[in-house]
Formats: C-alpha cells, sequence, structure tokens
C-alpha cells in the first residue's frame, strides 16, 4: 500500500521553529489537510513546492508580527511574560515550563548561553568521547588549513601589484616548425611591440641568471635580473630609497637592490645608494631598492640590473621574458591577434633570412595573465590536494555524527522526557548542537595548533618551484578559514543527530523497546558508514594511481646514473687573472678536475656546460653536410660543451667510436659525439661515426666538427617526455682561441660519497680559487627526486590523506558494529543458549560489516570512476580507469572492514547467556 | 445583527471607536460569520476567495485571526484530534459581540462615504 504523502521535512521543521509553540499544532495541521488535497489534486511535486511557498510564506509573518507584538509591548511598559491575559490565544490546555515561547531575541542568548554551560558540564563528564571527537575534528581542520594556507598565498592571493589582472606574461609559438611548444620572445618582438601596439600600456623585458655578486670581501652567487627601463613602471612599483633606472642611464651601469639583499648584506641602511658593486665580473653603481613585495621573477631575485636592446638588433634570439600592462579596454584575445599582425611584419623590418620568415610564418603569440604564467603547473595538484582534505574532513565530521547519534541514543531516554515535559523542538535541537558546537571549537582550536606546526612541514616537503612558497604561514585568511571550516563541521556533524533526537516521535522512547528508533539509528549510521567508505575508497584508489604512477617515473631510465654521484658549479672570476680563451680555461679545469680526482673516494670527475635535470641544456641549429647541400631547415638540437670523464661519470653508454680526448690546445679539426637521436636526425639511417657538422650560425667559413663517438640519449628534464632529448657534445676548446671556453660549468664527481664529500670540495675551491663561491650544491639523486616533486609530493599528501580516511572508516564500522552487539546482546544469548555455535555468531557480525563495507565499495567505485579523471597530467604509465588499482584498493578497504568487524565479532561470540538475559 | 443607527444623525455626533477595522481583518470577521460549525483557517480562506474570487495570502489571514482574538474581536478553541491532518487538532473560531459592533460600525461609515456621489459609481458588478 501506498505511504500518505507528506509535506517536506525541512519545510515543517522551519515552521516549527518560526511559529508560536501554541500556534504549531493548528496552523501545522491546516497546512497539511490542504496539502493532502493538493497531492490530490495537481500531484506531489506541486504540492510539495506550495508547501515550501507557504513554510516561507508563515515563517517571515509570524516572526514579524512577534516583533510587532513585542515592540506594542515594550512601548506600552507591559509586562514580558506568560500568565493569562497576555497570552494571544488563552485557549491553551497544556502545562507551561520554562520553554520561552515568545520570540525574545536576548531570551535566545540567554538559552543559548545556558545550553552551552550545560553541553560543557556534559562533555567532561565524558572524557573519553569528547576526546575522540575533538582529535577527530582537529586533524581533519589542521589538514583542511594547512593545504589552504598553500592554496591561499600560491593560487588565490593576487600579485602584489597594482591591478595585477592587468599584467600579461608573452610569449610564442610556432607549430610544424621543431621550436619547443613555447618559448620566449625575441629583441625584435619586444621593441616592435613596444613601438606600434596599442593595445598595451607599457611594455617590458626581464631575463634571470645566476652570477657572482660582491661587495667588498662579501661575495655570492645569487639571482640576478636584468631588465629593460620600463620594466619597473609596467608592474607599477616605485622604490622605497633612491630612484628608478632612466633611459638616461647607460645600459648595465646602474642597478636597483631588492629589499632582502638591503636588509641582508647592508642592514637597512640608506647611504647604500650611490655606492657600487661588482656584479657579474663589472662593477655596476647602486641606484635604488625595491620594496620587500617585489620579489620578481624570482623569490629570491637580489637586483636588478638596466638593460636594453642595443642596435643592430639580431632577430630570432626567442630568449626574453616579457610581460606588458594591458591598456584601458585590451583584453587579452584582443591583444593577441594585434601582437600577431605585428609579429608578421618583423622579418621585413628586422631581416633574418628564409629560416627566420619561416618560423615566423608560423609563429602564434601566447598571452597568459602574470599570475597564471608564474603559478604554471602547480594549479591542478594543489586544488585537487584541497578537494582531497576537504573529503576527509567530511569523513571526519560523518564520524563525529555517528558518535553524537550513539551518545543521543544512549541518553534517548532523558531526551524522552524532556519532550513529554513539553520541551520544545528548538530547545532540544540547541541543547544538542551547543554540544557540537563546542566540539567543534575546540576541534578547531587543535585545527589551528595542528597547522601552525604543520605548514613549515608542508612547506618543506612541497616542490621549491612553487612561487610563493616561502612567504606561506598561517595567517589571519587562514584563522578565519578554520573558524568557518569548525562551524561547518558543527553543522554537518551535529544537526542530523540534532533533528533526529528532537522528534516529537521520542516520547515513544519512554516505552521499554523501541525497535523503530532503533533500526532508524542503525540505519542512519550504516548510511555514514557507506558514506565514509565511498570517500575513503575514493582517496585510496587516488593515491594508489599516483603511487603507480611514481613507481613507473622512478624506473625511467634517463640514459645516465643518478645514484653515487655529486654535482657543484664555481666560477673564478678568470676576466681579473686575465684568462679569456678557450684553451688557458681548458688548462684550468683540467688542473681543477685531477685536483677533485685526487680526493678520497673519488672515482671519476666531468664536467658539463649545464646539467641534465638542473639547467637542460642550450639549443642551437646544427647542419650536416647533407642539409648544408639542401635548401632543408637544419635540425634544432641540444648541446653542451664537456670535459673531463663526464661520459663515464655519468654512465652514459658509449656506443661506437671513442671519448673526447684530453686536449687544452686547438686542434687541427674539432671532434664532436652526438647522442643516438642526433645522429639519425642529422644522417637519418646512415652512421654518424667520421660524420661532419657544423653550426648552422657558422655558414660564412664554416668551421665542420668530426664525429668521433655516438653516446646513448639521455633525457634533460622531464622524465615524461616520451622521447629522449638529441644531443651534441662538443670539446672545452673550439677551431680557435676565442670560439668558446667554458669558464663555469657543473662539475660531477662519482664518488660513494656524494652525501658528504661538500666540505672537502669547498676546502678545495678555497685553496685554489679563494674568491670562487661553491653554488649549485647537489647530487644527482636529489636532482632527480626534485624533478619528481611535483607527484611525489601530491601523491605523499594523497597518501596521508587516504590513510587517514581508511582509519577513521575503519572507526566509523567498528564502532557500528559493536553497538549492534551491544544492541543485540540479549538477541545473542537467547542464540546461544539455543544452540549457536560461535563461529556462527561471529560470522553474523562480520557478515553484516562485510555488507555495509560492499554498498561502501560500490559507491565508491562509481565515484572513484568519475573522479580520478581530475588526476590527469599528474598520472605517468597507468590510466585513470586503472582495473587492477581499483581492484587492489577495494580489496584493501575490504581487509581492513574484516579487520575492524573482528573484535565486535569476537565479542558477540563470548556473550555470556546467562548474564546476558539477566541483565536485560 | 442588531439594527444599524439611523443615517445622518447620531453618528455625527459620536465618535468613532478607537479601533478601527481595516479592511482586511472586516473581511476575516465576515467570513467568520458566513461560516457555520467549525470554522477554522482553512474554511476561512476558501470563503474569502470564493466570495472576492481573488487568491488571499493564508498567512495573513492567520495573523489577523491572531490579532483580532488579542483585540476581544475573536474568540477560540481547540477542537479535538483529527484525523485526516496527523491527528492535529483545529483552532475553531467565532465573532464575539464586540467584533460584530465594530463591522456594523464599519459599514455604516463606509456608508456615509458613498452617499451622494454619482449613482453609476455605486454599483460596479
Amino acid at each position: 500500500m501506498r505511504r500518505a504523502p507528506e509535506p517536506p521535512r525541512y519545510a515543517r521543521l522551519l515552521l516549527e521553529l518560526a511559529l508560536p509553540a501554541d500556534d504549531r499544532e493548528p496552523v501545522t495541521g491546516d497546512l497539511l489537510e490542504v496539502f493532502l488535497s493538493k497531492c490530490s489534486a495537481r500531484g506531489r511535486v506541486r504540492a510539495r513546492v506550495w508547501y515550501w511557498g507557504q513554510a516561507l510564506s508563515f515563517s517571515g509573518r509570524f516572526l514579524r508580527e512577534r516583533w510587532r507584538e513585542r515592540g506594542e509591548r515594550d512601548a506600552a511598559g507591559a509586562h514580558v511574560g506568560p500568565g493569562p491575559g497576555n497570552d494571544a490565544w488563552p485557549g491553551r490546555d497544556r502545562v507551561r515550563t520554562h520553554e520561552d515561547r515568545r520570540w525574545d531575541v536576548g531570551r535566545m542568548l540567554e538559552a543559548l548561553a545556558r545550553d552551552l554551560t550545560h553541553a560543557a558540564r556534559n562533555l567532561r563528564r565524558a572524557p573519553g568521547f569528547t576526546a575522540v571527537t575533538v582529535v577527530t575534528l582537529a586533524l581533519a581542520i589542521g589538514a583542511n588549513t594547512a593545504i589552504f594556507s598553500v592554496v591561499d598565498r600560491v593560487l588565490l592571493k593576487p600579485l602584489p601589484f597594482p591591478h595585477p589582472d592587468r599584467l600579461v606574461a608573452i610569449r610564442g609559438s610556432a607549430p610544424g616548425s621543431d621550436l619547443p611548444p613555447e618559448f620566449g620572445s625575441g629583441t625584435e618582438m619586444y621593441v616592435e611591440y613596444r613601438e606600434q601596439s596599442t593595445k598595451l600600456e607599457n611594455l617590458a623585458f626581464y631575463q634571470i641568471a645566476q652570477t657572482n655578486v660582491r661587495s667588498g670581501d662579501h661575495v655570492e652567487h645569487l639571482f640576478v635580473s636584468s631588465a629593460s627601463p620600463s620594466f619597473f613602471a609596467t608592474l607599477g612599483v616605485k622604490p622605497v630609497v633612491g630612484r628608478l633606472p632612466s633611459a638616461d642611464d647607460e645600459e648595465g651601469t646602474v642597478m636597483v637592490l631588492s629589499h632582502w639583499l638591503w636588509m641582508d648584506w647592508f642592514g637597512g641602511d640608506p647611504s647604500v645608494v650611490g655606492s657600487t658593486m661588482e656584479v657579474a665580473g663589472a662593477l655596476r653603481t647602486v641606484i635604488g631598492v625595491m620594496g620587500p613585495d617585489l620579489r620578481f621573477p624570482e623569490e629570491r631575485t637580489s637586483l636588478w640590473i638596466l638593460d636594453e636592446p642595443t642596435p643592430p638588433i639580431r632577430p630570432g634570439g626567442f630568449g626574453l621574458n616579457l610581460v606588458g600592462r594591458l591598456a584601458p579596454g585590451a583584453g587579452r584575445a584582443s591583444l593577441t591577434a594585434e601582437l600577431a599582425g605585428l609579429a608578421r611584419r618583423l622579418p621585413e623590418r628586422f631581416g633574418g633570412g628564409p629560416r627566420y620568415a619561416s618560423i615566423i610564418g608560423q609563429y602564434r603569440p601566447v598571452v597568459r595573465s602574470l599570475k597564471d604564467q608564474l603559478v604554471g603547473d602547480i594549479e591542478a595538484p594543489l586544488w585537487i590536494l584541497l578537494g582531497t582534505v576537504g573529503v576527509v574532513l567530511l569523513i571526519a565530521c560523518a564520524n563525529v555524527a555517528d558518535l553524537l547519534i550513539v551518545r543521543a541514543e544512549s541518553r534517548r531516554r532523558d531526551l524522552a522526557v524532556r519532550r513529554a515535559l513539553g520541551a520544545g523542538r528548538t530547545g532540544l535541537v540547541r541543547a544538542q548542537m551547543a554540544e557540537a558546537l563546542i566540539l567543534a571549537a575546540l576541534g578547531g582550536v587543535g585545527g589551528a595548533l595542528l597547522a601552525w606546526g604543520g605548514v613549515p612541514l608542508l612547506v618543506h616537503a612541497a616542490p621549491q618551484s612553487i612561487p610563493g612558497l616561502g612567504s606561506v604561514g598561517l595567517n589571519t585568511t587562514a584563522l578565519v578559514f578554520t573558524a568557518g571550516l569548525a562551524i561547518v563541521a558543527a553543522l554537518v556533524a551535529g544537526l542530523l543527530p540534532a533533528i533526529r533526537f528532537s522528534n516529537p516521535g521520542l516520547v515513544g522512547g519512554l516505552r521499554e523497546s523501541d525497535p523503530t528508533g532503533s533500526r532508524r539509528t542503525h540505519l542512519t549510521r550504516d548510511v555514514l558508514v557507506v558514506a565514509q567508505t565511498a570517500a575513503a575508497l575514493v582517496l585510496l584508489v587516488s593515491s594508489g594511481l599516483l603511487l603507480q604512477s611514481f613507481r613507473a617515473l622512478t624506473h625511467v631510465d634517463p640514459g645516465y646514473d643518478t645514484k653515487d654521484i655529486f654535482t657543484f658549479q664555481m666560477a673564478p672570476d678568470f676576466r681579473k687573472r686575465g684568462i679569456n680563451d678557450g684553451p688557458t680555461v681548458a688548462r684550468f679545469q683540467y688542473m681543477f678536475m685531477d685536483s677533485l680526482a685526487a680526493l678520497p673516494g673519488v672515482e671519476s670527475v666531468g664536467l658539463v656546460n649545464t646539467l641534465p635535470l638542473d639547467e637542460g641544456a642550450g639549443m642551437a641549429r646544427f647542419a650536416s653536410e647533407k642539409t648544408a647541400a639542401s635548401e632543408a631547415v637544419e635540425p634544432l638540437l641540444h648541446y653542451a660543451p664537456v670535459g673531463g670523464d663526464y661520459f663515464q661519470t655519468m654512465g652514459i653508454s658509449l656506443l661506437e667510436g671513442r671519448y673526447f680526448e684530453r686536449n687544452d690546445q686547438v686542434p687541427a679539426e674539432v671532434d664532436a659525439i652526438v647522442s643516438r637521436s642526433a645522429g639519425q636526425i642529422l644522417w637519418p639511417g646512415e652512421d654518424p661515426l667520421d660524420k661532419h657538422l657544423r653550426l648552422a650560425s657558422d655558414s660564412t667559413s664554416p668551421h665542420w666538427l668530426r664525429v668521433v663517438g655516438v653516446v646513448e640519449d639521455i633525457m634533460l628534464r622531464d622524465f615524461r617526455e616520451p622521447k629522449p632529448d638529441p644531443m651534441v657534445y662538443i670539446p672545452m676548446v673550439g677551431w680557435s682561441t676565442r670560439a668558446w671556453s667554458v669558464p663555469g660549468p657543473a662539475y660531477v664527481v662519482k664518488t660513494p660519497r656524494a652525501e658528504s664529500i661538500a666540505p672537502e670540495i669547498r676546502e678545495l675551491i678555497h685553496k685554489v680559487v679563494p674568491d670562487a663561491p661553491m653554488y649549485r650544491i647537489f647530487t644527482m639523486a636529489g636532482l632527480a627526486d626534485r624533478s619528481h616533486a611535483r607527484l611525489s609530493f601530491t601523491m605523499l599528501t594523497l597518501l596521508i590523506a587516504a590513510g587517514l580516511a581508511l582509519i577513521l572508516g575503519a572507526v566509523g564500522l567498528y564502532g557500528v558494529l559493536s553497538y549492534l552487539v551491544a544492541q543485540r546482546t540479549r538477541e545473542i544469548g537467547i542464540r546461544m543458549a539455543l544452540g549457536a555455535q560461535a563461529r556462527q555468531l561471529r560470522r553474523m557480525v562480520v557478515a553484516r560489516g562485510s555488507r555495509v563495507t560492499l554498498v561502501g565499495v560500490a559507491v565508491g567505485v562509481g565515484l572513484a570512476l568519475l573522479t580520478t579523471r581530475i588526476l590527469g597530467s599528474l598520472l605517468f604509465g597507468v590510466r585513470a580507469i586503472d582495473v587492477p588499482t581499483f581492484v587492489a584498493m577495494s580489496g584493501v578497504m575490504l581487509g581492513v572492514a574484516l579487520l575492524a568487524s573482528y573484535m565486535p565479532a569476537r565479542k558477540a561470540s563470548s556473550v555470556d547467556p546467562i548474564r546476558s538475559l539477566r541483565a536485560e | 445583527m442588531a439594527s444599524t443607527p439611523p443615517l445622518g444623525g447620531v453618528l455625527y455626533g459620536r465618535r468613532m471607536s478607537h479601533q478601527g477595522l481595516g479592511e482586511f481583518e472586516q473581511m476575516v470577521l465576515l467570513a467568520v460569520l458566513h461560516l457555520e460549525g467549525e470554522v477554522y483557517g482553512v474554511r476561512i480562506v476558501d470563503e474569502i476567495e470564493r466570495r472576492t474570487e481573488r487568491s488571499v495570502s493564508r498567512a495573513a489571514v492567520y495573523v489577523t485571526l491572531r490579532r483580532l482574538e488579542k483585540k476581544g474581536l475573536l474568540s477560540s478553541w481547540m477542537s479535538g484530534p483529527v484525523s485526516g491532518r496527523g491527528g492535529k487538532r483545529r483552532r475553531c473560531v467565532r465573532v464575539e459581540a464586540e467584533g460584530e459592533r465594530l463591522l456594523r460600525e464599519s459599514r455604516q461609515v463606509m456608508n456615509q462615504m458613498w452617499t451622494g456621489l454619482d449613482p453609476a459609481m455605486e454599483d460596479t458588478r
């Protein structure tokens, strides 16, 4: 038989809260009457909509009426309180209580204070329950606050410039060419855009490098930026001391200090303006100091040197970073269109040859907000993490709701008596919510403390390339967020039990046994366990997928060893020593490498201009005899000068030919070594050995290099790249003393003491080259870890969250089953007395737990199928819907559920039938 | 109802009672008077809507009933539990003598206002 339709539950609740006590029964009865007739006439859906309308209308009107009545009473100085003649509906016939029937805000607050005191006293009497609940909430809230601190600083906080949304980064792409998918801008683009663009209010370029900065005896290797004079005006920043560079200043002679350098090195002394410092080997004058907010382009940018493009401008460099400020009314789309048009004019204005023209033909400007450019690809993982800890909070709230239900169930009789004595629903809800509020407030405080301790750990573990990471901390916004979370937790966890256990039907709880009430409680708790299980499974599957990705990534063979290799850089001031040619620098390098090799435990030493996984490698176009003869575009390849036993130290296999010989003289013919894929690109299908290649730019009187060796391919940056990077290796000395030199390479040292050898090397450097700082100090293993940092950080956090969720879910299931056993002790006792085996009873409990878990797993699998796609670019070598992972994690979940069921099952089977029957 | 005082006579010399009835209050009281038996909110709303051929705010009717009882123009009592509405009782009302008196007074006042106007205006049906 179909159940009679019922009006919407929350609409009824609204009426109960808004109507005066005496009006509730007749008004809700009348509305029910009309509702039922509307169900017959117009259908349930329309009737429900109608009922909601009436609930809102009645609530609004009656609340206004009560305020009006109160106003009249106060104006008349009437006595406020219950009593005959003062009662709007004198025909009442029930017992008055202390329950407040008139809507008086003052009385409401008084009642709230009373409820809070009462709740605090109750919670003090149940320290175990209080501790478990507070700890659960504190862990979840703390995790949320910690991740939010990072998200707030990195993603939400706008850049500290005026109108930061108007700042754009301009880069380029040339699909169909052999240039990287995205690259910087050429100097010619800066000049053209600055002069011709109407959509840009201002445009600047900047570059960042690391170099020696010296003031007196103090020398360090720091991040230094060179920037156009328009740089500061574009960003909209002003100095705190001194002035900014202007077009009148000579290029390269003046610089502006960063705030941190000014404080660290000069103690904030304004007289530093006008002094000179040596930067990158040249003396430059300090003309100003910037404010503490300017940490651009790098967090640790130490100073900015004035730079300007000087004619003649050679097009095609594509190495500048451009930052622009949009003109009023202009948008990124219109700017992109304008720049595309301007770019097409570049070959005509600046030349560059057919190769350059061909690239420009395929060129597309890429304009994005400066914030997006700086944040890069860390945005998605951070949001995933915030979502993850949000799920953990919901699971924690479900756990707490469960605990509150059990607590309310155990106080059912007390609540029922209060209800029978006339306690209103509002009052009962308020009393129970008061407990939830106190627990959530304590959980919030605990969470804030955990976050305060946890944020530094999180920052330490996070990928250091995240912009703004250095200034992440527990600030006011994070504390407000914590308070908000605590309120949400109180509502989510507390409302369900409070509403359930203030039901008018509670009076039935006074009867000895109330199977309906218990059944409803069991169902509610089962639903909570299902929800927790499902959410925990989503987290488990996600972390399982990331774990697989991490495993796959760490098993990628990059073409070189990462174990037992120490690397560092040091850049002696060769110019001061009068050394500026390839052979002399090479002699120094050999001498230095020999000293390194003499250290105990060192097996081999080499050097490379730019290290894989750190600085990558430079790129240039190379021509072979074949490509030089044809009209084909010369391929763009990575290249790096190397010296010493670089290949042997790094474990890069020699496939053919030989390594470079030790040589510090200009050779008759310069050797080259190519990687396998570079060989195939330059000489498809042929053996590269003994073939010749040259730099494409060296075309007037070309110097051909002879291939003497072919080595295995390597991965320069990201292990996720599907193809290795083709490399051309050149020796330390070129075809003339001025061809090239390698003054500041990365040294690689093969030694089992890679983790501890740094101090000895520092001492050696101090002996050999006292004025050269040692920097970029790593182990190759550390660099490899750093390259996985984004994935490993996300994976680790997700694993911790999944672990937490699993524990909470298991605790929830354990609680439900324990409660079930306690409730059915009598029944179990009877069964045992009638001959049931302990084994059968254990099976009964475990089966119950398994059923609930299976439902949770099914729901969780469904949710995971939808949500794992979000992991997107973080996955490597595994699909978002990977069946083995899903199956394995479901198995883990079921296993944990079985464990959680074990204790209650044992308890069930150890019930003493006599005692259990007597206990009732 | 008691007979109305003569037109154009005593009313001019007598001040109107302090508690005048609003239009909606009059409608509610009149609806109650029209109904017989158990007169409660649902029936009052239906009666007003039937006679005025307009929909009316149900909540406004109930608030008005509350105000009228506060003023002593209505009295109410609770019926027994009624099945078909979850066993909830109805609040039934009846018009008190003072309520009837004020209704008559209000009607008189309106009639006096209408007197002397263009006959075409009097009948708007």
